[in-house]
């Protein structure tokens, strides 16, 4: 079965899980996020929107923004939740949109969740243009290698999976009547530099944001993630000159 | 003590280390191999930050780059300027003007830098725009954890604070050489912070691994196949 297929059929799991105030990572992260993120310009593009809360808090902040996902059922819950915005269905891989279109190029926790990472990098870069910026949310390359042994504050972490390899990640939660199970693939730090780099796109900025005091006074399994980060963001830059110069070739 | 007391001190013990042949395969046949790949041809000059007793300046300089140097330490500035030009200079303050280089190094040193920022900042400065910078660092997710047995197949586990690394000290003791270690692991972020405030762009990074021969010859390198051991990067001074 394709990825695609997967959230397709993960999209109601995902829509309410998204959806339920305060239930998912996101409301505690979003705003490090947005700390990244570039002022407004012309055009903002979102790349796996998903149902849309990303895109919706762009808008927000005053981005025009345009979204794609692969997921029909997503993106018809994205399009409901903002009539007035422009919702594409397309293939991370395969943007409809010329190159250079671009100020800025969103992919908030779905790079790991495409079949074909380098694909979307390369993609998202040949819409932006030069000098234009590529923010990114992924989970974290070393959290995403091995788990806590129980929800003890200082449970170790112990390393599970080897770091270097590029794994298949289907891991179901569950948590006050809601379920879901996360699709995706789990990459190394250098797979995701690696795809930047041959993409034209160099890093500015890197953040590994902590749990915040207030969620973790409200659980305190959560200090874990004082410890270690859960995501890793960055926002990187479109080099000016032929994308994916190269090492060799820039010298 | 501060990192520049400690290194001082050990200054003799770290060049017999760093000059007996075969003797730090690590460096050998692992990671400076792996680190010349992200090293820019040579070009006008290059600065080695922390060059120690000169291991890697030397193999620059036969590489064709006109290398200079700097070391807290005045014996193992002695022992470089053997190899090529070198000056004791605090890496926070360096003696050159702006914009005097081409392409800094700086290999496992920025770790163990009592002022990391200081020092990148520094290193950015006399850099000429366009210029490269180049780091070797050892893992953040090593510094965070340890292994739970001397084995292959050891588990690697994280027990304290990725954000806060205490420094591990370590003694290495073979063929009469004995030298103390004080990794310290710096969190990505702030890593990737020194290179932000000095205005300079990651355009490569590396997670070497040890090759099949490497592993072969040191079985217990098989486990850095599973937890990363160096980091490497390459940023540019637009």
């Amino acid at each position: 079965m394709s990825f695609n297929a997967d959230w397709e059929r993960e999209a109601q799991n995902w829509i309410a899980w998204a959806r339920t105030p305060g239930h998912d990572a996101y409301s505690e992260y979003a705003d490090r996020f947005f700390e990244l993120v570039p002022a407004p310009a012309r055009a903002t593009l979102e790349i796996g929107c998903g149902e849309g809360r990303v895109s919706r808090d762009l808008g927000d902040r005053g981005h025009r923004v345009t979204a794609i996902d692969a997921s029909p059922t997503l993106l018809e819950a994205a399009r409901a939740a903002d009539p007035a915005g422009q919702y594409v269905l397309a293939n991370a891989g395969a943007l409809p949109f010329s190159d250079e279109t671009f100020d800025l190029v969103v992919a908030h926790n779905s790079l790991m969740d495409v079949q074909d990472m380098p694909g979307a990098v390369r993609e998202g870069a040949r819409v932006l243009r030069p000098e234009g910026r590529f923010c990114v949310s992924v989970v974290h390359p070393m959290s995403d290698a091995g788990r806590f042994e129980s929800r003890e504050a200082d449970a170790p972490f112990a390393v599970r999976w080897p770091y270097f390899e590029r794994r298949r990640v289907e891991e179901p939660f569950e948590r006050d009547g809601l379920s879901i199970t996360f699709h995706g693939w789990a990459y190394p730090l250098e797979d995701y530099v690696r795809a930047f780099e041959d993409a034209g796109l160099a890093i500015e900025a890197l953040r590994e944001p902590r749990q915040r005091e207030h969620v973790v006074a409200a659980d305190p399994s959560e200090v874990r993630w004082q410890r270690l980060p859960m995501f890793l963001l960055l926002r990187l830059r479109k080099l000016p000159g032929p994308a994916g110069a190269g090492f060799s070739s820039r010298f | 003590m501060s990192l520049r007391a400690f290194w001082d001190e050990q200054a003799e013990a770290w060049s017999r280390f760093a000059r007996t042949p075969g003797h730090d395969a690590y460096h050998e046949s692992f990671n400076f191999p792996a680190f010349l790949e992200l090293v820019p041809p040579a070009g006008r000059a290059t600065l080695d930050v922390g060059c120690g007793e000169g291991r890697v300046g030397a193999e620059l300089q036969r590489r064709g780059h006109r290398v200079v140097g700097v070391d807290s330490s005045p014996r193992l500035v002695e022992l470089a300027s053997e190899c090529h030009e070198a000056h004791v200079a605090d890496a926070a303050a360096l003696p050159f003007a702006d914009e005097s280089f081409d392409l800094a190094v700086a290999y496992m040193s920025i770790m163990n830098f009592d002022d990391p920022e200081a020092a990148v900042r520094e290193s950015s400065r006399v850099l000429e725009p366009g210029g490269r910078f180049c780091a070797a660092v050892v893992h953040p997710m090593d510094g965070a954890g340890r292994w739970t047995a001397r084995e292959p197949d050891a588990e690697f586990v994280i027990e304290g604070s990725y954000y806060e690394q205490e420094a591990k000290l370590w003694v290495s003791e073979r063929e009469g050489i004995e030298v103390t270690f004080c990794d310290r692991g710096l969190p990505l972020e702030r890593l990737a912070r020194c290179f932000e405030d000095a205005g300079l762009l990651i355009e490569a990074l590396r997670e070497p691994q040890p090759s099949d021969g490497f592993v072969l010859r040191f079985p217990i390198s098989a486990r850095r196949r599973r937890v990363p051991m160096f980091l490497h990067l390459r940023a540019l001074k637009p």
